[in-house]
């Protein structure tokens, strides 16, 4: 008995201590004074850089020295990613072999990152049907997640992200080559590289369906009916996640956004977060991952980085993953298409320092095209798409911004502009936005302040004017936008203490269009609202958001 | 003056209440406090404090040491189900009080004539144990080798038999044995437990340091218990 508890305590150990994964940072670039970008980069990278007022000779640019790499792999005898960015790379190594790396003379650092073995992970699930032919309702379906963000209004204006690479990083993209959702890409050879940083080949037509369904959010196209807004884009795949380990899911995000920087991405989409597994809630600040490291770097070489902001908003994480906590991305929320507002599985905000996000919100559930079929689907995996789609459009219609402008301007694009909160963000980026026909928002309220509460009365003139539901109907779909009462309140630090989204009509809002007629809209039965002052600690600022008017008080 | 503040008063709670009731049809479809949702848990399964419920289920794959009797190879079984407190001391460093009930059943093998015989002994545990997690983590239990050792309180012993009785003649056609109140078996107990664990899922072996039986029988019952548990969360 006792060798069996022996072997059994062995066996336990050898499993718990294996060798541990680092990263070796070098110290200086001996090789870039032979460093010619023009052969590095792929000519649309050039094109970005000289946009965006960025050195062409930028050191961080310059690839890890061939003999500091060889050096070091002839003290492993393995190597992993390599960054160019960090001036570093990734291998697994013993404590001897540690001590030997630490005294070559041009590392600087070594720094164990450890491993954690994945016992079990999950995507949704999808729910894939087994026909590319979209039914009537798919139809209506597809035309409203696309026109929520004013799909008309690109396509009047013929922008279709044509010249614009996005870079998609995901799980898989099982069927790319043969889905009828991307002939249009196939065709005309828009589909420029792919890159399997797991299993180190170009192959991605494996791993799993979630990036194919990903990819037609932002360019597909079934039947005639666009999937994303995207569709005359360039595409650049790129498999990142694997089933086995952690954090090498970051290290290879860090590598294909580097690949993705040099093969010339205009924009980055992700649709992957890292939460509990990895993190605690107070790391999500923007500079504690790797990950969110490499996006920060990826927007600094003009990039515009698009990242789903989470499925964990029912869930006890509740907050955005990483990257999507990284300052210069672009984090997208999910709405739910029946109400228009926050759906509840999409990550609240804001980062632990209590930077805004979500920045900009899009529909959580979509219809999207796996290898089966095409079907529907939820996760704001498909929100950050749909963004990147319009990203990719803003671009085309802004050629001589650089992507921190683009990020400004989508922000601003938001239905709910200049209200924000940390569910929505800015609200559902609108194509108008890009075309000068901002709409100028009729008064919809009052805010009327006395001794002891605020009273918010809803402009019931408008009501009885005949002031429309802001909806519309495609098929048996309904677009809606938000038609609710949107209220935070500030404090004196410029954070969101608290924040609500009222729906004015109350039962009523549940009733069909014929109903609330026959119930008598414009009658004042739906206000005022009546804030407390006491209920929060002064001074506060006060924001009220409804039917496109915005308009504040402040509460000393 | 008193009055007047007391009428206005009235007034103000009377719109109030007005406005309430018309703002009725109101429904809030989303409200979020920040602040909540900013404060550091000391709770949570890397966090200080953490409790977990577990059932556990394995096997004792040993045998008694007599030609007189004989256990079934592999049938013998063990239930856990308990709870336990885990303190993180350091990153890497936790100590864990865990209380759990035991039901072992040890099966012994039978004359043709007998269906089952069956020694079930139940107890409760109390255990000390030390936890060394591997590898950088987040907010999950993560992998871990831990060690301890327990007090173990036998509070019920039952042997179990049944026999077929193939006899026309017996109106019965099977008689069944309970004993309870074992005598020779040792009430207290101790066991020490090694565990390797990723997160929820936990392989575990126990290995008893006591006898089980006194001297009134000349045998003991296996030490070794191996098996898996299944850790539910706090």
């Amino acid at each position: 008995m006792r060798k069996i508890v022996t072997i059994l305590l062995v066996g336990m150990y050898s499993l718990s201590v294996a060798q541990d994964k680092v990263w070796v940072f070098f110290a200086d670039k001996p090789d870039a004074e032979s460093f010619n970008p023009h052969t590095f980069f792929d000519q649309k990278a050039i094109d970005r850089r000289v946009r965006h007022n960025i050195d062409l000779y930028d050191v961080s640019d310059v690839p890890v020295s061939v003999t500091y790499v060889k050096q070091v792999e002839s003290i492993t005898g393995n190597l992993g990613v390599q960054s160019r960015w960090f001036n570093a790379l990734c291998c697994y190594a013993t404590e001897e072999q540690k001590e030997k790396i630490k005294e070559l003379p041009f590392v600087t650092a070594v720094k164990t990152v450890s491993t954690i073995q994945k016992f079990c992970a999950g995507y949704e699930t999808l729910a894939e049907d087994s026909s590319f032919i979209p039914n009537k309702d798919d139809h209506a379906f597809l035309q409203a997640q696309t026109e929520r963000m004013g799909a008309s209004i690109f396509t009047e204006n013929q922008v279709t992200g044509k010249g614009v690479r996005v870079a998609i990083f995901d799980v898989g993209f099982k069927s790319y080559k043969t889905n009828p959702a991307f002939n249009h890409v196939r065709a005309n050879n828009r589909i420029i590289k792919t890159y399997n940083f797991v299993q180190k080949k170009e192959d991605v037509d494996n791993g799993g369906t979630h990036g194919t369904f990903v990819t037609s959010c932002i360019g597909g196209m079934i039947e005639g009916q666009q999937m994303g807004l995207a569709i005359d884009a360039e595409f650049l795949l790129a498999r990142t996640e694997t089933w086995t380990e952690f954090y090498s899911e970051e290290e290879n995000w860090l590598a294909a956004a580097e690949w993705a920087d040099k093969n010339g991405a205009d924009v980055i989409n992700s649709s992957l977060g890292y939460t509990y597994h990895r993190y605690f809630r107070e790391d999500m600040d923007g500079t504690t991952s790797l990950v969110s490291k490499a996006a920060n770097m990826a927007a600094r070489k003009g990039i515009v980085v698009v990242n789903s902001a989470g499925n964990e908003g029912a869930g006890q994480w509740k907050n955005i993953g990483t990257p999507a906590d990284a300052d210069s991305v672009l984090s997208i929320g999910g709405i739910k298409p029946e109400s228009g507002i926050h759906t509840s599985f999409s990550s609240f905000g804001p980062t632990w320092d209590k930077r805004l996000k979500p920045n900009v919100t899009a529909y959580g559930h979509v219809i999207g095209s796996g290898p089966k079929g095409v079907s529907e689907t939820q996760g704001t995996s498909f929100s950050g798409p749909l963004v990147a789609g319009f990203v990719a459009c803003a671009i085309q219609t802004r050629p001589g911004y650089t992507n921190m402008q683009i990020f400004e301007e989508i922000q601003k694009a938001g239905d709910l502009y200049p209200y924000f909160d940390y569910a929505h963000g800015y609200g559902v980026p609108q194509a108008r936005h890009f075309f000068q026909m901002p709409s100028q928002p009729r008064r919809t309220f009052v805010i009327d302040v006395d001794n002891t509460s605020i009273n918010i009365e809803l402009d019931t003139v408008g009501w009885a004017a005949g002031l429309t539901k802001s909806s519309a109907k495609i098929g048996e779909r309904y677009i809606q936008w938000p038609d609710y009462v949107f209220y935070h309140i500030e404090n004196k630090n410029g954070y969101l203490d608290k924040y609500f989204v009222v729906n004015p009509e109350g039962d009523k809002g549940k009733l069909s269009d014929a109903e609330i007629q026959m119930a008598g809209r414009g009658t004042t039965s739906f206000s005022p609202f009546i804030i407390l002052k006491s209920e929060y600690a002064k001074p506060f600022t006060l924001r009220v958001f409804y039917k496109g008017y915005v308009e504040s008080v402040e509460i000393k | 003056m008193k009055s007047l503040i007391k009428i206005k008063f009235a007034l103000v709670t009377i719109g109030l209440l007005f406005f309430a009731s018309i703002s009725e049809a109101q429904t809030i479809e989303l409200a979020q406090d920040v602040n909540e949702d900013t404060v550091i848990s000391k709770f949570g399964k890397n966090r200080k404090h953490y409790f977990s419920s577990y059932f556990g289920f394995g096997i004792t794959p040993g045998q008694v040491e007599t030609d007189s009797i004989q256990l079934k190879s592999g049938e013998s079984t063990k239930l856990t189900y308990g709870f336990y407190y885990k303190y993180k001391v350091a990153e890497p460093y936790s100590i864990l009080f865990a209380l759990s009930y035991g039901l072992s059943q040890f099966e012994f093998e039978t004359p043709d004539d007998f269906k089952y015989r069956r020694l079930n002994v139940n107890d409760v545990e109390l255990e000390f144990a030390n936890r060394i997690n591997f590898g950088k983590r987040g907010n999950t239990i993560g992998n871990y080798l831990e060690l301890g050792i327990s007090g173990d309180y036998v509070f019920g012993t039952k042997l179990l038999s049944k026999q077929i009785i193939d006899d026309p003649t017996v109106n019965h056609k099977a008689r069944k044995v309970e004993l309870t109140g074992l005598s020779y078996i040792n009430k207290p107990n101790y066991t020490a437990h090694a565990r390797f664990g990723s997160n929820k899922y936990v392989i575990t072996a126990d290995y008893r340091l006591s006898d089980l039986t006194n001297d009134d029988i000349n045998f003991d019952l296996p030490p070794l218990t191996i098996g898996f548990r299944l850790d539910f969360g706090g």
